[in-house]
């Protein structure tokens, strides 16, 4: 007899995934099908083009990750269904929403509406489960940057974030800047590896202290100094820049660390793959002797694995959504109340 | 044979539920683009008021276009999800046809359906009226309403749908009449499929029609061809 198991469905952006996990975070089956190709061409990711994909891909990728769990859409065998219902692009959003909703009313098993930002804070569930808590969690994608301090499953403080650009977006930024096509984080990343940090020195905005960011005055200063050459070191700039961006993420991480005598720190979001930024932390943790917990290259990109992981969570104290829940695209992390 | 009809190309979400041919119940859930919230709780009533269950459903309509970008969406990520984890049929039907299918609309020959594209544009077919189905008189167009105004000069004919009550000034200037309706009503939709016996299909091969590209791939075609 297996475990109880979850279906998640997440298509906040432009993956569209579905996965089967089980009560004791055990991953069954975790299928991401990622449109990375269809908005290359554009530079970005096109809200229309995703939604349209979205729709056509919704229920495919969950009848795989169902067949793949060795079930199918018509028996699913799953308890409940977990959905996120935000933050993201509405019409991408809503597509996995009306799917899982219909899933569940067909089904008979409740509804779990899940935030997005959860999702990434539930995936060192999966990966590490025993990780200490209070941990400090770095989560950096292309829309978020954000330093939490997650006391236990489902309890957060928000110790800082970044006041403008995220850094993924940064990087996305500078990478369309220097003509390295889209995504930008894969490719700095690879560029960087063969260029010297050092060559330019790009300001750390530190913010005086506190543990808020800031990314959009790098990247100017990316674009004035680059404007000013006649040839351009690629890999040079890819590398000093890709090090400032690195430098404040953990300076600022390592800072939360000590600021709340958290045991570990956790690396969450697309950024998290990039490779300068996962030794960087690795080190500063080693230095500071705690536990750095990196997340796996899948587990980095949005996948429908850690919605699930948030979904029990929900489901165990009973937060069940109704058939008329919303899609919310500004949706925002509840947190503890401040002390 | 029970027929659960979705709604959803307008600004309004309905549902309606037949058993083979006649209608049952039929209800607008929502009439100011709340498809998400409103679509399948109306759908639960519906369906509980009569007695039923979700299990009891023998097949799904959905309505796959033209219309509101979102709202297609809504419907028909609904409708594939429900058909599919049912394991029934699903029929698309469009919604220009579904407007000149209704009894509302009083043609002797032709009426041409027409739905609200936004930024000053229509979706719009005419079709020939007068048996069990409406047979389309040319493909569905994407067209300002002076440019649809100017292509049914001289014709004779009905006009219905929100994109003619929205445009009746230009439009009514052909000499058309005008119904007053703009939603496709998916009673109606469910009769027609009936009375035409159009066949269910595998749930994945029905697609909205967007009759439109995504702006950012209308301005990059745009765009290469200027740099070419
Ligand atoms: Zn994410």
């Amino acid at each position: 007899m297996s475990r109880p198991r979850i279906l998640a469905i997440e298509t906040s952006c432009d993956e569209t995934a579905a996965a089967v996990v089980d009560d004791e975070l055990t991953v069954i089956s975790s299928v991401v099908s990622s449109q990375i190709d269809l908005h290359a061409a554009f530079g970005g990711v096109v809200p229309e083009v995703a939604g349209r994909a979205h729709v056509e891909l919704v229920e495919p990728v969950v009848a795989e990750a169902l067949a793949a769990a060795g079930s199918s859409i018509t028996d699913p065998g799953v308890e409940a269904i977990a959905v996120t219902s935000g933050p993201g692009l509405v019409g991408s959003l809503l597509v996995g929403l009306s799917a899982a909703k219909a899933l569940s009313w067909v089904w008979g098993v409740p509804l779990i509406s899940v935030n997005h930002l959860e999702g990434h804070l539930f995936a060192a569930q999966l990966e590490h489960p025993a990780i200490a808590h209070p941990h400090v969690t770095l989560l950096v994608s292309g829309g978020h940057t954000m330093l939490l301090l997650v006391e236990a499953p489902g309890e957060y403080r928000l110790l800082g974030e970044t006041i403008d650009d995220a850094a993924g977006e940064a990087f996305d930024k500078v990478a369309r800047y220097l003509g390295l096509g889209y995504p930008g984080g894969p490719a700095i990343d690879r560029l960087a590896a063969e260029g010297n940090p050092t060559a330019f020195r790009f300001p750390r905005s530190m913010r005086d202290g506190g543990l808020d960011m800031s990314f959009s005055g790098l990247k100017t200063s990316v674009v004035r100094t680059v404007d000013k050459l006649d040839e351009i070191p690629v890999a040079d700039v890819a590398a000093s820049f890709q090090a400032a961006v690195v430098d404040t993420l953990v300076t600022k991480a390592m800072a939360a660390v000590e600021m709340t005598g958290a045991r570990a720190l956790v690396l969450g979001g697309g950024v998290a793959a990039n490779s300068g930024l996962r030794r960087a932390a690795s080190a500063a943790c080693e230095e500071a002797g705690i536990h750095c917990a990196l997340p796996t290259m899948a587990m980095c990109t949005d996948n429908a694995a850690m919605i699930a992981a948030a979904g029990w969570h929900h489901l165990s104290s009973g937060d069940v959504a109704p058939l008329s829940l919303a899609a919310n695209p500004s949706m925002k992390l509840e947190l503890l109340e401040a002390h | 044979m029970i027929t659960l009809v979705l709604e959803t190309a307008t600004t309004a979400a309905a549902v309606a539920l037949l058993d083979d041919g006649e209608l049952l119940a039929e209800m607008v859930a929502s009439d100011d683009r709340h498809h998400t919230e409103s679509l399948l709780p109306a759908a639960a009533e519906l369906l509980g008021g009569l007695g039923l269950s979700v299990g009891q459903i023998d097949r799904v309509i959905v309505d796959v276009g033209p219309g509101l970008f979102t709202g297609l969406r809504v419907g028909l990520a609904t409708a594939r999800s429900l058909a599919v984890a049912r394991g029934i049929g699903l029929i698309g039907l469009t919604s220009l046809e579904i407007l000149a299918a209704d009894p509302r609309v009083e043609a002797e020959t032709h009426v041409t359906a027409v739905v609200d594209a936004r930024r000053g544009e229509v979706f719009a077919q005419r079709f020939v009226v007068g048996g069990v189905r409406p047979e389309p008189d040319g493909d569905p167009l994407v067209i300002t309403p002076t440019g649809l105004a100017e292509r049914l000069a001289g014709t004779s004919g009905v006009l219905v749908g929100d994109g003619a009550l929205r445009y009746a000034d230009i439009l009514g200037s052909t000499g058309a009449t005008i119904v007053e309706l703009a939603m496709p009503s998916p009673g109606v939709a469910g009769q027609l499929a009936d009375a035409a016996s159009i066949a269910p299909v595998d749930p994945v091969v029905v697609v909205p029609l967007y009759l439109r590209d995504p702006d950012a791939v209308a301005n990059f075609t745009v765009a290469a061809q200027i740099s070419r």
